[in-house]
């Protein structure tokens, strides 16, 4: 028995998968591959694996985790390989390692994510503006966000999950924010979260793109 | 097109539907192939990815090097909006080029009430909604499928329809195209219309009687043949098979690998269009399974095997090559499934050997609740056998059954459907004899006499008599432990009405989706007013059509249609249900010279294992 721990990239191709769709697109191609996954005991055996955190629906990332639990133990690197040629085009395996028998989960560690956010600045704003934009976000201390659950609106204070943000001109009418924001036990925020109490100060600012670069552990 | 599709998606339920991209996908490079192929299917992508029909000729068209196949479905509502707010054209999904570009579209035409959702999309990909509003600058547009049986109510928004089985037939109409392609539409369609199995419906004149039936479908030049008979594939082991499907993302309907074992079905149940229209029987050999299943398998990485035909039991060796592929697949993890079993003990044993740990719920068939209804409708099944296969069920571990029945059957009175209510709390009863709860749920249909049946002829009962009858099984089951679900009546009708119809009912189909009318399927969205309505206001009765007991020398709307079963067996298997005597199964009995085997090919030669035994003896005794 042995587990491997895998980056995935979640390109274009496949960012308007949602998270059950992807579980599903991974779990056929570890059919397909023949890796020697193990499964649960019970009534309804099913392959051991786990899932970390999963970006929204329209995200692309260079950072979605996967741990896969074998049967025995098997090159990382092979099993890279193996599934690289199975997986749909847009999603496939950046990296692969071993998990030492004594790491309870490697991704436990993992509380906080980097985005990039391409943005156009909408009628009015410039790219400076949203700096500013940016500024009195990170200075504000509070930053309530309404969130849609089953139809019913919360509003929740998301400003302690976010870390760290910078937006830089990009081109003509462009701007590129990176922002750090944390997730774990006791909430967190996501990239929409974020956009949407930067549109306190930015009403007009348009949303290109959001990339998930990295996760991390965040002191 | 992205960035309109980048503004578009991420505001759609499962945009995944409109992406493309899945694995074994065909993308192919326009500049490399002739003939661009969008294949059309009128429902939500979920449903449509989960026909087999659509995945064989996707695969057979992509094997060609000159051919490219696409796939598009039918936009969900919000999407529809979306595309029409933005002008987005419909576009398929492997290459996302608008379907207006394409060489040829074809559509799958299963179920009635899809029509209106082909008229959206042609609309969506801006083609001219009515065919003969198309020139040389637009796709041709076909259709296939079970319902191109009476082609006849969508005959205005059609180039031609594929009659029967598409697996050679498609070849001829590519090669057809590519030849005459540059002689312009006019010749184009009469060069299809020369094949075998295809129905070019702008050569042919319908007329009508005073009364409104039917006088004639004929042939307006000649050269156009006035009976078209269906296309079908003798040897399914030579036939190819979608070995390599296309891999949803989203979860679909049908979420295994579909192992089709044999087509057509020789019980002869009297209600059943797809017993009569894919004869004769067809086996697949165990070997050529057993190859399709590893081949499969190892190109989707699914981990069920679905054993699909009209009636999966009566494949002969069935036990046989159940164990053969237990014994493979077990280790791997790889299940097996059956759709339906017949209601016989011997079978549901079978099926528990099948379904070794999942026992979610069985479904069996009885269609109807006393015997002298089944010897009507010609549905071997007694209740011994129904009981006997609950019994076997929940001594295997099943606690969940699910029986299928039918109301508004021939003759049918309140007897037989309390019967209903009757067998299904006598199942109930059983398993709390046998010391379990059971569940035991009912789903009632209403019957819709289908084309080239046998209860063709017949009146469908009226909405409010089989609300009537749906009231009266209501009132007589008082068992706690079975639930009651039915097919809405005036789903039903309208079923009846778009299947038994004549081509004075394009006008309505149109009109009903000027007024907004699609995705009738689905319950939420099906506007039954709006259809009276429709069809009222081009001066056609629906009852005309559904709840009219037809002459047998009537000419029906359907009659240049040869599914290769005869009339006159027709005829007699109606008499036969008037009468309540049973037809035996030729395959077990004697032949019942329903008339198929005249499409045998002559000389009598099929190059493996003779099809259908009793076909062949027929055809000799004929010859």
């Amino acid at each position: 028995m042995s587990r491997v721990s895998l980056r995935l990239r979640k390109g274009d191709e496949v960012k308007y998968l949602s998270h059950r769709d992807l579980m599903r697109a991974f779990e056929f191609a570890m059919r397909r591959a023949r890796i020697p996954v193990r499964y649960s005991a019970g009534f309804n055996p099913r392959p051991r694996m786990s899932f970390g955190s999963a970006v929204g629906v329209g995200v692309t990332s260079d950072d979605e985790r996967v741990v896969v639990e074998l049967v025995s133990t098997e090159d990382p690197s092979e099993i890279r390989e193996r599934l690289n040629s199975q997986l749909p085009n847009g999603l496939n395996v950046l990296e692969a390692e071993a998990v030492p028998d004594d790491v309870k989960s490697p991704v436990s560690g993992l509380n906080a994510s980097q985005f990039r956010i391409m943005a156009a600045c909408g009628a009015g704003d410039s790219a400076q503006d949203i700096g500013t934009a940016v500024r009195k976000l990170l200075e504000s201390a509070e930053a309530r966000v309404i969130r849609m659950r089953k139809g019913q609106a919360r509003e929740v204070d998301v400003r302690p999950h976010i870390l760290q943000a910078d937006a830089k001109e990009c081109g003509n009418c462009s701007v590129v924010i990176d922002v750090s924001l944390g997730f774990g036990d006791s909430g967190g925020a996501g990239p929409q979260d974020f956009v949407q109490a930067l549109r306190s100060w930015a009403p007009n600012l348009c949303v290109k793109s959001i990339h998930r670069s990295r996760q991390f552990h965040a002191p | 097109m992205r960035q309109l599709l980048d503004d578009i998606l991420p505001r759609v339920t499962k945009p995944a539907r409109y992406t493309g991209g899945e694995f074994n996908a065909v993308v192919k490079d326009r500049g490399d192939v002739d003939v661009r192929f969008a294949l059309a299917y009128p429902d939500a992508y979920e449903i449509g990815m989960s026909n087999l029909g659509l995945r064989i000729i996707y695969h057979i068209l992509n094997r060609r090097p000159d051919t490219a196949a696409e796939r598009m479905f039918a936009p969900w509502i919000d999407m529809e909006a979306e595309m029409r707010q933005r002008g987005l054209p419909l576009f398929a999904l492997e290459s996302r080029t608008p379907i207006g570009e394409f060489d040829i579209v074809g559509f799958s035409l299963e179920y009635e009430l899809t029509y209106t959702n082909v008229l959206n999309m042609l609309d969506l990909a801006g083609i001219p909604v009515p065919a003969a509003e198309r020139d040389d600058s637009h796709p041709l547009v076909i259709a296939g499928g079970c319902c191109a049986f009476n082609p006849e109510p969508m005959a205005d928004f059609m180039d031609a329809f594929v009659i029967g089985e598409g697996e050679d037939v498609i070849h001829e109409i590519v090669d057809t195209f590519k030849r005459h392609r540059a002689e312009g539409r006019q010749i184009l369609l009469r060069r299809l219309a020369a094949i075998e199995g295809v129905y070019v419906p702008s050569l042919y004149e319908v007329s009508y009687n005073s009364d409104g039936t039917v006088k004639a479908v004929c042939p307006r030049e000649e050269g156009v043949p006035p009976i078209i008979t269906k296309r079908l594939i003798w040897d399914l082991d030579a036939a190819e098979y979608p070995d390599a499907p296309v891999m949803p993302f989203v979860e679909t309907v049908h979420d295994r690998i579909p192992l089709e074992v044999m087509r057509g079905c020789s019980r002869g149940c009297r209600f059943c269009q797809a017993g009569i229209v894919y004869r004769p029987v067809r086996e697949r050999s165990s070997d050529r399974l057993m190859d399709l299943a590893e081949t499969l398998s190892a190109n989707t990485g699914y981990d069920e095997i679905s054993l699909l035909s009209l009636s999966t039991t009566d494949y002969r060796g069935i036990e046989d090559l159940v164990r053969r592929l237990i014994g493979k697949y077990e280790q791997q993890r790889i299940g097996l499934s059956l759709p339906s079993i017949r209601a016989d003990a011997p079978y549901v044993e079978l099926a528990s050997e099948i379904h070794k740990v999942r026992k979610s719920g069985l479904t069996l068939a009885p269609e109807a609740g006393t015997q002298r209804m089944r010897d009507v409708i010609d549905k071997n099944v007694t209740d011994d056998d129904l009981l006997g296969a609950a019994e076997a069920a929940f001594r295997c571990g099943w606690k969940r059954i699910k029986l299928y029945f039918m109301i508004g059957l021939p003759t049918e009175t309140d007897e037989d459907i309390v019967g209903i209510a009757r067998l299904a709390s006598a199942v109930a009863k059983l398993g709390r004899r046998m010391g379990i709860r059971p569940t035991v749920n009912l789903s009632v249909a209403c019957l819709v006499p289908k084309p080239h049946t046998p209860f063709q002829w017949r009146a469908q009962d009226t909405v409010e008599e089989m609300e009537r009858k749906q009231g009266v099984l209501r009132h007589a089951l008082k068992d706690g432990h079975v639930s009651l679900s039915w097919h809405d009546a005036r789903t039903s009708h309208l079923e009846a009405v778009l299947s038994r119809g004549d081509r004075r009912l394009g006008k309505a189909i149109l009109l009903a989706w000027q007024k907004g009318s699609r995705f009738d399927a689905w319950q939420e969205y099906f506007d039954y007013d709006k259809w009276m309505g429709s069809l009222e206001e081009v001066g056609l009765d629906g009852s005309f059509y559904a709840n009219r007991r037809r002459d047998y020398d009537e000419t029906l709307p359907w009659d240049h249609i040869n599914c290769g079963v005869s009339k006159q067996f027709l005829i007699r298997e109606d008499k036969r249900a008037e009468a309540e005597e049973v037809t035996q199964d030729c395959r077990l009995e004697k032949c019942t010279g329903c008339g198929v085997s005249g499409l045998l090919p002559s000389p009598l030669t099929v190059n493996h294992e003779v099809p259908d035994v009793a076909c062949v003896a027929e055809a000799s005794q004929g010859r």
